[in-house]
């Protein structure tokens, strides 16, 4: 089995909506959740839209304060001393979104790319210039591409510039949050190709983020089903789409759209929309929509269990 | 719709954006119509109610609607035809609810200007309209403002309000795109029952395939300005025969298949002040032949029903015949 790059243990992320005179209500963005990144391999993280996927992300690379629990990173556990952030932040990156929001228009693509490498000091004057040649040309970026800035560029150059500067720093785990969701489909999968040829080239370790199913069975080796600030379920990318064993997983599974019109699959619709985190439902937090739903689940919380091996559940059905 | 052409007019040049799109849809049936973004599909819907926005016009073809040319009538025909005979439903609920009056009131106004209803009588029949798209506790949300509900519930409203007058053409303008799987999947039931019960045509603007394959009865693929394919969307999404679809297609992840380089287009869509001569696709095609850059292919019928605009298919045709 390969090395854990990333294991966190319990981490918790609330935030709080202060009212005047009164105790503040928090949001329980992310509440207790624990999971595992190998080493070389993409962990892939889905669930609908405010189910704490990027709230999730963020405190794993420690850009916002968790509430509680524990990251190791390589083996080490986390700490929030600036020296050992710096050396943290040199082996990880990001990439954003929205690649047009995410470069400044201010800024020469060699500029982008280069800074980097002047933060952490990996390379100065001619060498910087060469360095950011090299991984402009790894994400298929050209020499005259150089000294142009961002809005010359295409939705898809951009995410590749914002690939480009994520690798500037030689980073061992790269966060990649809804990397495609802002481009064509066209697009999409000349991102996506580049990202899987640049993880077998380079051993790269990935987190994804996406509400798009389809990109995350794409990409992924294993894949983690968020629902209101938990994890419902994961394991390996087979386990979790062909054998979903929570009620969520299955509806949400069925719910996607396939391009295949001869396919008709019996659709599990939910009603009803997501609770909102700030008051989550008491017991199970998807007993409000879940068409299984068994008394206990309304008093007690599953626990997260390894069903099959390497296969996680937090469903009563399987205690 | 026939041979329409619309152009803008900006500085930088004359943008053609619709380049002779003929389709027509039939009662009760959905027609899809999907392409890249910027290829020309919303342009399309706008320019069915009229609404083209200016330095756009709407330079030649006819657009009819049950029989009658709407490019003729007069700015208050169409006003009374707009939100009555044909209505619309944007892609982003947010913005396109007044977000200063209630749900219920904004939803009431197509009653009260086209059906000369009075105030009481609207708001009742608004309260059934919501309660006939399975908004729970209709008589309340109706007095709730947009802000006061979440994406879903929005789209239902926005559904409800393009309904309220039985509309015989519904353009729905990338309805699901900003919500979640399984709000989607609700919606798509909705309509999809909705559109059994009325027997309301529906003309489906999407770029997510399988939102299409779901919904629609007939595809229309769009690239740049023009409809490359169109047919029943077994056929075309199944055994597509353009270019161009077969590799929209092959580009999209899906969760049955596993895997592998993702067919790759590559190249952008092109910039419609100055659209590659010939076919428009021949630049970014797998397979073009030496006429795809010269002389722009016409209409070929493979099979009932499934049109294509290749060379490759033009000139099989011929000798075939």
């Amino acid at each position: 089995m390969s090395s854990r790059l990333v294991e966190v243990v319990g981490m918790k992320k609330y935030f709080p909506i202060k009212q005047f005179l009164k105790k503040p209500n928090y949001v329980h963005a992310v509440d207790d959740v624990s999971f595992f990144v190998n080493k070389g391999e993409t962990l892939g993280i889905a669930g609908e839209s405010g189910c704490g996927k990027t709230t999730l992300a963020r405190c794993t690379l420690q850009l916002i304060k968790p509430d509680g629990g524990k990251i190791y990173f390589d083996g080490k556990l986390m700490s929030s001393k600036k020296q050992y952030l710096k050396e943290f932040r040199r082996r990880t990156a990001l990439v954003f979104q929205d690649p047009s929001s995410s470069l400044d228009p201010r800024m020469t693509i060699a500029d982008v790319v280069g800074e980097p490498l002047a933060i952490h000091n990996l390379a100065e004057g001619e060498e910087r210039d060469a360095k950011v040649l090299e991984l402009l040309r790894s994400v298929g970026l050209e020499l005259d591409h150089m000294y142009r800035y961002p809005h010359e560029f295409s939705g898809g150059q951009k995410q590749r510039i914002a690939v480009a500067r994520a690798l500037a720093v030689n980073p061992d785990l790269i966060l990649l949050d809804e990397p495609t969701s802002a481009l064509d489909v066209s697009v999409q999968a000349q991102v996506l190709n580049l990202l899987d040829g640049l993880q077998r080239k380079l051993g790269l370790t990935y987190m994804l983020i996406s509400h798009d199913l389809n990109t995350v069975r794409h990409i992924s080796h294993r894949i983690a089903i968020m629902y209101l600030g938990k994890i419902v379920e994961s394991g390996s990318d087979q386990a979790v789409f062909e054998n979903p064993l929570h009620p969520y997983t299955q509806a949400l599974l069925s719910a996607n759209p396939s391009p295949d019109p001869t396919v008709k699959k019996k659709r599990i619709i939910l009603t009803g929309d997501p609770p909102s985190p700030i008051n989550p439902p008491p017991g199970c937090r998807f007993h409000t929509r879940c068409l299984q739903r068994m008394p206990i689940c309304e008093k007690e919380e599953p626990k997260y269990l390894e069903v099959e091996k390497e296969h996680f559940v937090a469903c009563h059905l399987y205690d | 719709m026939r041979d329409l052409k619309v152009q803008f007019f900006t500085y930088g040049g004359v943008v053609q954006a619709l380049d002779g799109v003929t389709f027509q849809v039939k009662k009760g049936e959905t027609l899809g119509l999907v392409g890249e973004t910027g290829c020309g599909k919303s342009v399309t819907s706008l320019a069915v109610l009229r609404l083209v926005p200016a330095p756009g016009r709407i330079v030649a073809g006819e657009i009819k609607l049950n029989g009658e040319n709407l490019l003729t009538k007069t700015e208050g025909e169409m006003r009374n035809l707009r939100g009555c005979a044909v209505a619309m439903i944007f892609q982003d609920p947010t913005s396109s609810l007044n977000p200063l009056f209630t749900v219920g009131y904004q939803t009431s106004e197509p009653f009260i200007y086209h059906r000369n209803m009075k105030k009481e009588d609207a708001h009742k029949a608004v309260v059934e309209l919501f309660e006939s798209m399975q908004i729970p506790d209709a008589e309340r949300r109706a007095r709730n403002y947009p802000h006061e509900l979440s994406g879903g519930m929005r789209q239902r409203i926005m559904i409800a309000m393009a309904l309220a007058c039985n509309p015989s053409l519904l353009i729905a303008d990338e309805p699901t795109t900003n919500l979640d799987v399984t709000i989607q999947a609700q919606l798509l039931e909705l309509v999809k029952e909705l559109q059994k019960k009325y027997d309301t045509s529906i003309l489906w603007i999407s770029h997510n395939l399988g939102v299409v394959a779901e919904m629609c009865d007939r595809v229309a693929v769009m690239y740049a300005g023009n409809i490359v394919e169109i047919g029943d969307v077994k056929t075309v999404l199944c055994e597509p025969a353009h270019p161009y679809t077969r590799m929209l297609r092959e580009c999209v992840p899906t969760t049955s298949q596993k895997k592998g380089e993702l067919t790759v287009i590559h190249g952008t869509v092109p910039n419609l002040i100055n659209p590659p001569s010939g076919c428009r696709f021949h630049p970014r095609c797998r397979e073009p032949l030496d006429i795809c850059s010269k002389e722009k292919p016409a209409m070929v019928e493979l099979e009932r029903g499934h049109f294509i605009s290749c060379w490759k298919y033009t000139q099989k045709g011929c000798s075939e015949k």
